[in-house]
């Protein structure tokens, strides 16, 4: 039973460390498609857990896009694809969690 | 400014006091967090409306995840039960740290009332015109009662729907009775009273 929680443990965490880095590194990657000024990059590159996206929403994504009501095929695919890997990262955080707090 | 950011600055406003002062109701940090989630992942539901059949699969399950977090934003209200750690004899004179520790969690409490009638802006705005929008709103209400009542008297999170979904389900078909559909009940009634009162006065079109 034991054996089995670490070994839950150790996959799951395994799973996190691959999302958040090609997380890191899609999020980067848009940053630089759509932005000029490299502090994004370094945003993008440096601050985890969506931390790098949700400071983009908010300083610039929302704006643009008006609340993502108004946005191209093609950039709604890219930002789609951000949110659903940072889902993941938190989705696999509260797996963690999940596996210590089952009543 | 518009209540999104309203919504944002009070919430690490919140945390940030929480983490300085000293307070009897930390716990408040992870139900508000995930109150606020279910808030953000509202604000993100028009970019995960389904355009073409492509997008069925990352819509549903996007729009899947935030419905089983959305029940967070209600669960907050029930943890004003946890205002019984204290006496509040004011027969006794004024006790400070009661009302220090009661101020931090009624407002905690106002917060995700704010972040419930904000999400369920969004979801209504996320319907659109549809002609069956109140019986999904009511639906979601229902589903959200049920969330709390699992959360509270089971103790389940909403990711042991992923991790344990037979267990969870399990536990819900034999712990309903009586008292479990009345309490699902009461919190239906409850959240249908906050929707009425509060749902018309903030729309997506004064800046949410």
């Amino acid at each position: 039973m034991v054996h089995n929680l670490w070994t839950e443990l150790y996959i799951v965490l395994l799973l996190l460390a691959a999302v958040v880095i090609i997380s890191q590194c899609y999020i980067t990657y848009l940053f630089h498609k759509y932005e000029q000024a490299k502090i994004w990059k370094v945003i993008g590159i440096l601050f985890p857990l969506g931390l790098n996206i949700y400071i983009y929403q908010i300083i610039k994504l929302e704006k643009r896009l008006n609340n993502f009501l108004q946005i191209a095929s093609m950039e709604r695919r890219d930002w789609r694809t951000a949110y659903l890997l940072v889902l993941a990262q938190y989705l696999l955080l509260f797996a963690v969690f999940g596996l210590f707090a089952s009543p | 400014m518009s209540k999104r950011s309203k919504a944002r600055i009070i919430f690490f406003l919140y945390i940030l006091v929480l983490l300085c002062f000293d307070t009897t109701y930390s716990f408040m940090i992870f139900n508000l967090f995930l109150a606020f989630a279910a808030l953000e992942l509202s604000f993100l539901l028009p970019l995960f409306r389904i355009r073409n059949n492509k997008e069925i699969v990352m819509s549903m399950f996007f729009v899947v995840t935030f419905i089983l977090l959305s029940p967070n934003a209600i669960y907050v209200v029930t943890d004003l039960i946890h205002l019984t750690f204290f006496d509040f004899d004011f027969m006794e004179g004024l006790e400070l740290k009661e009302w220090w520790n009661f101020t931090i969690l009624v407002s905690g409490v106002f917060l995700a009332l704010f972040y419930y009638v904000l999400m369920m802006d969004q979801v209504r705005a996320f319907l659109g015109r549809s002609k069956w929008m109140n019986l999904i709103l009511l639906l979601m209400i229902i589903l959200s009662s049920i969330g709390v009542y699992i959360g509270r008297f089971l103790r389940f999170h909403s990711i042991h729907i992923f991790t344990e979904p037979l267990t969870v389900v399990f536990q819900i078909v034999h712990s309903l009775d009586y008292s479990s559909v009345l309490f699902i009940g009461w919190m239906t009634i409850l959240q249908i009273i906050i929707c009425w009162l509060f749902l018309d006065e903030v729309g997506v079109k004064n800046g949410t």
